[in-house]
């Protein structure tokens, strides 16, 4: 047998598997390695190595090829994935360079002789034209901006240009409602739509699947995206941008050569960094996002840098545009009370000494994590120190109470505290909904800890029959119902990571007070959405109210959130973001810092802070 | 004195059985409790696939005989002259002198040290007879005797033990016979503990191993096999480092990776120092410095001609239709410049293992090409850093300033805090107007320097 590398591929599998004749060279076969590794059962003949890496490492292959004399063969589908990044590459350059729009009018007339039948904002014209004209489209535009509308649009147009035939959308369960909705309400007749819940009917038009699904059913939605021209669409996008590492991504990012036409729909693309981007662009362009971003952006310079590169591959409604009156942010701020500020310099003091020891051995993201949880409870609620997370708090924020080392006085100053003092905030929100009710103004107020939401509707705002979600509440829909409808309901009590996504109050509230934010900026973006979407009456007030503990964490986080947001709008080139998303810059301060431009990570801004610098 | 393979294994046998002596190792993950025995120091053989001489074996000159006959008397006069030239071989000789030998050696039933290798060696030097012994089951597979020698030898110091290239080898050695990166990792001390922030660092350890190890193949490729493995064991910060820059730049510009990476191979060939060699990050530093210091007509055609010889031809009993899908990767970059690094790598490979007085080309001795070039990177090299001191130099009143607002910008918040608790206003006023006063001065300085400028 002559010297043969077999490269094979099942549609479907994750990886591609190389394997060699004896006769190929052991020096071909150490690159092989060294570029592709040594996974697998027989290395030494054969590794499997992931589809990704495969696509991304191919061009030391033809000229080994050619110096061992080594011919391919290739098995299954591995020709096609190659061929398909050929293609991807091809129209990435398309796209990047300037090109022709569709014409507004020939599209639009092209779908209403079809199925489509709603009528579209200007703005969503607009992004409805450029992502026609791209082979594989992002929706950028804020929440509320009808990226669902949109959607539907397009599909619609793909259907008669490109023969596209069917379309799946992988959307977080509260979203499945609006996709059914906006199908009935966008396409006449309309489409057959289906939950996908373990099989999938014949004649099936637009599927819908969750995230969580995706995993257990990986091989039938790959089956079905296979089977004809298809049109695949991740909602609410930046779910799945731990891109390989984590399983959402990974299902979406192997689903994707099988779609003809891919689309991405998120209001906040990069939350928290620029790498979140990473994952969302590989889903679009497989093998391309390393071209398309830097390893590293740490400056405002490097991000408009990169806004620019992509800019043509997505499309983006900025809140200002759907012409909403501006919120009014407000950042309160207060000093603590002075036993509850003893509590926050002890705890402070013993952070110090604890890290100041051995920091860099301690102070890795873990400890960070469990670090930033007290520091929040102990700025908002010091009782929170001791009681430890709530069973229905976030995964991501579960801890147990807070270990008090013998020799510290906070343990004297915590048993004391609740007989002599009542957080600030607490009082604050009390008083903002006692006027907000009197002036017939429903309130949301946000708190990232469940025991907070639980101790306020408990006591501080029981007379305001509070209604309340956060993942512990089984009844999540008729809480919101409540809120909505019961005029004595004048309070929602919510945490951001149940409900920053998927609910519309902004017809029923307009005033919301955050209880203390975290350093999730996207969730926080998110959050501000919930009450102030496109809908909005012209001349309704939306007041927001953040609340702040003076020379605390808060105050970190403040600075922080403010930084990712100006980094997401330089990257989505939307000032509008921050003048939207952000309290007025307090009269001093901050500016200062962040011209010097030396803070960068959140770690070193809570450094900082604790005095360990 | 010369025995058989089976009256040595029957003689180790019969002394097995009746020993009482025991000595426990793990294997295969629990504790395994082997016969000590009292072995003649003759009848034990040195393990030619110790791979803490593998390089050194390749390296051999009488290589053929050593990896054929590895237990005639010849190669094992050489496996043991090849341990008694390892660094601590006359430390640990002194050590059994004084100590006599404290722990058991380990043996398969045929009699091969698996462990004790270098002691067999030092006992026979000190005139023992003798050697303690213990004796693994005759069911053990060569692969598990190779992770018992991991696990005794690595694990053990290994530091001191291996050198580069055997390290090299044994990690391309275990990976093909399918441990996984990151047991490799955690066996080699790459990785403390399986953390995700540990096992990232000691994955791409073992990665750059094999990237080395492959580079290395390459390069004694160019040469014909002429360059000795073990040559390149004291570059170990060099090979090192010329990958770390080839990975960190391989994402955004392969081509630029491979050429840095060349032209710093190149530049370990010659004799350039690694520190030097840390100037080359990029092509910049070529174009910038290489280039005009190799400017010799005569280097420059003798790596010409290598690099045309070099440039693929196209055979036509090869088939390459099966690769008509790939696309070449094509970089024009290298055609523009005048010093092509991967041809400067190729030209003193081949040239490595001449006396310095054979021609390369027409009018250049290797010894010339090498001095050349040498020179050439290493004055490059200098001038960068020369370059790098001077524009510090220009920066360093703005770092100064922009360190001392950092510092202002403490001082308020500290004051915010200290204000509460019983601060001295007045010292902390005359501190205030004393930095204004060297602000004043140092603007004064400023506008004294632009008037200057102007006259």
């Amino acid at each position: 047998m002559g010297r043969m590398l077999t490269i094979e591929h099942s549609p479907g599998a994750i990886e591609v598997v190389a394997t060699r004749t004896a006769s190929v060279p052991d020096a071909f076969w150490l690159k092989l390695q060294s570029e592709w590794g040594t996974d697998g059962r027989r290395p030494r003949e054969s590794v499997d190595v992931g589809v990704s890496t495969f696509l991304e490492r191919l061009h030391w292959l033809p000229k080994f090829c050619r110096k061992y004399r080594v011919e391919l063969e290739w098995r299954g589908n591995a020709k096609n994935l190659v061929s398909g990044r050929q293609l991807v590459r091809r129209s990435l350059r398309e796209a990047l360079e300037p090109r022709d729009l569709v014409d507004s009018e020939e599209l639009l007339d092209t779908i209403t002789a079809q199925r489509y039948r709603r009528d579209l904002r200007p703005f969503q014209v607009r992004d409805l034209v450029s992502l026609a004209s791209i082979a594989h489209g992002a929706n950028f535009s804020v929440p509320g901006a009808g990226k669902t509308s949109v959607a539907y649009a397009l599909h619609e147009y793909l259907r008669s240009t490109q023969g596209i035939h069917q379309m799946l959308v992988v959307a977080p369960v509260s979203a499945f409602e609006s996709w059914e909705t906006e199908a009935i309400e966008c396409l006449v007749p309309s489409p057959a739509i289906q939950r996908f819940q373990g099989s999938i009917a014949s004649g099936t038009q637009v599927l819908l699947v969750s995230y969580q699904r995706l995993e257990s059913g990986y091989a039938q939605l790959a089956d079905w995206l296979a089977s004809r021209a298809s049109h695949m669409i991740l909602d609410e996008a930046h779910r799945m941008k731990r891109g390989w590492a984590g399983a959402w991504g990974r299902n979406c990012l192997n689903l994707a050569y099988l779609a003809t036409r891919r689309d991405i729909l998120t209001g906040t693309p990069a939350p928290q960094s620029l790498d979140d981007l990473y994952a969302l662009l590989e889903f679009l362009w497989p093998g391309s996002s390393n071209v398309l971003l830097p390893s590293e952006v740490t400056t405002a310079d490097e991000a408009s840098i990169v806004s620019n590169r992509i800019s043509p591959l997505y499309s983006r409604t900025t809140k200002s545009e759907l012409d909403l009156p501006a919120p009014q942010i407000h950042l309160h701020k207060q000093a603590l009370g002075t036993l509850h500020g003893e509590i926050y310099a002890a705890l402070l003091g013993i952070y110090r000494g604890s890290f100041g020891l051995s920091r860099r051995a301690q102070f890795d993201m873990r400890s960070l994590g469990a670090v930033t949880m007290y520091l929040l409870e102990a700025a908002t609620n010091p009782s929170l120190l001791v009681a430890g997370s709530h069973p229905s708090d976030p995964i991501s924020f579960r801890h147990p109470p807070l270990e008090i080392p013998i020799e510290a006085d906070l343990d004297e100053l915590l048993r004391s505290y609740p007989s002599y003092e009542m957080p600030w905030k607490f009082e604050y929100i009390k008083k903002t909904v006692g006027r907000n009710a009197s002036l017939g103004r429903k309130t949301l107020v946000w708190s990232n800890f469940v025991r907070n939401l639980e101790t306020l509707r408990q006591f501080e705002l029981s007379e305001f029959a509070p209604a309340i979600v956060h993942g512990g509440v089984i009844d999540r829909d008729a809480q919101i119902a409540k809120f909505r409808a019961d005029v004595d309901c004048s309070v929602l009590l919510a945490n951001p990571a149940a409900t920053s996504e998927g609910i519309s109050l902004h017809h029923e509230c307009h005033d919301a007070v955050y209880l203390e934010r975290t350093f999730n900026a996207g969730q926080y973006l998110q959050s501000l959405d919930r009450i102030h979407r496109l809908g909005l009456e012209p001349e309704t007030e939306t007041h927001i109210t953040v609340l702040c503990s003076d020379s605390t964490i808060d105050e970190v986080v403040d600075d922080r959130v403010r930084q990712k947001t100006e980094r997401l709008s330089l990257l989505l080139q939307d000032p509008g973001l921050i003048v939207m998303a952000l309290p007025a810059i307090p009269e001093e301060g901050l500016m200062g810092k962040v011209d010097l431009g030396l803070e960068d990570a959140d770690a070193i801004g809570l450094r900082a802070h604790i005095g360990i610098e | 004195m010369e025995m058989t393979e089976d009256s040595r294994s029957t003689d180790i046998e019969l002394k097995a059985n009746e020993s009482t002596e025991m000595y426990s190792v793990r294997w295969q993950n629990r504790s395994l409790p082997l016969k000590v025995i009292h072995l003649s120091i003759d009848h034990v053989l040195l393990n030619p696939d110790s791979h803490r001489i593998r390089a050194q074996i390749e390296s051999h000159s009488d290589r053929q005989r050593l990896e054929h006959d590895p237990y005639s008397v010849a190669a094992q006069d050489a496996i043991a002259q090849i341990l008694r030239d390892t660094l601590d071989f006359d430390k640990l000789a002194d050590n059994l002198k004084e100590d006599g030998q404290l722990e058991p050696g380990i043996i398969t039933h045929k009699g091969v040290l698996i462990n004790g290798n270098t002691r067999a060696v030092a006992l026979r030097g000190i005139g023992e007879g003798y050697i303690d012994v213990a004796v693994l089951p005759k069911s053990a597979t060569s692969g598990e005797l190779t992770q018992l020698e991991a696990r005794l030898q690595l694990a053990r110091d290994y530091k001191q033990d291996y050198t580069l290239t055997n390290e090299l080898l044994f990690i391309k050695e275990q990976l093909d016979e399918g441990v996984t990166k990151e047991d490799l990792a955690l066996l080699l001390g790459k990785a403390q503990s399986r953390s995700r922030q540990h096992m990232q660092r000691g994955v791409s350890q073992i990665e750059s191993a094999l990237r080395i190890l492959q580079h290395i193949r390459e390069i004694q490729e160019m040469s014909n096999g002429t360059i000795p493995l073990i040559d390149f064991d004291p570059h170990e910060s060099a090979l090192h480092e010329a990958d770390r820059i080839y990975a960190s730049l391989e994402g955004r510009n392969r081509a630029e990776a491979e050429r840095v990476r060349s032209g710093r191979m190149a530049g370990v060939l010659v004799g350039v120092t690694y520190r030097n060699l840390r100037n080359w990050d990029s092509d910049d530093f070529l174009v910038d410095h290489v280039v005009e210091e190799l400017d010799d007509q005569r280097v420059v055609e003798a790596v010409q001609r290598v690099a045309e010889g070099a440039a693929p031809e196209r055979d036509p009993s090869f088939n390459d239709e099966s690769l008509a899908i790939l696309e070449d990767d094509v970089d024009k970059t290298s055609d523009t410049l005048h010093v092509d690094p991967n041809a400067l790598l190729a030209t003193v490979a081949s040239a490595y293992d001449n006396d310095d007085d054979v021609p390369v080309t027409d009018g250049l001795t290797k010894g010339e090409l090498f001095g050349h070039v040498r020179a050439g990177i290493t004055q490059a090299a200098e001038d960068r850093e020369q370059e790098r001191r001077d524009q510090r130099r220009q920066f360093d009143p703005i770092r100064f300033v922009l360190d001392a607002r950092q510092k202002v910008d403490h001082a308020e918040r500290a004051f915010a805090k200290a204000a509460e608790e019983g601060f001295k206003r007045g010292k902390f006023k005359i501190e205030l107007r004393r930095l204004r006063k060297q602000v004043e001065e140092l603007e004064a300085s400023l506008e004294q320097d632009g008037q200057n400028a102007h006259d």
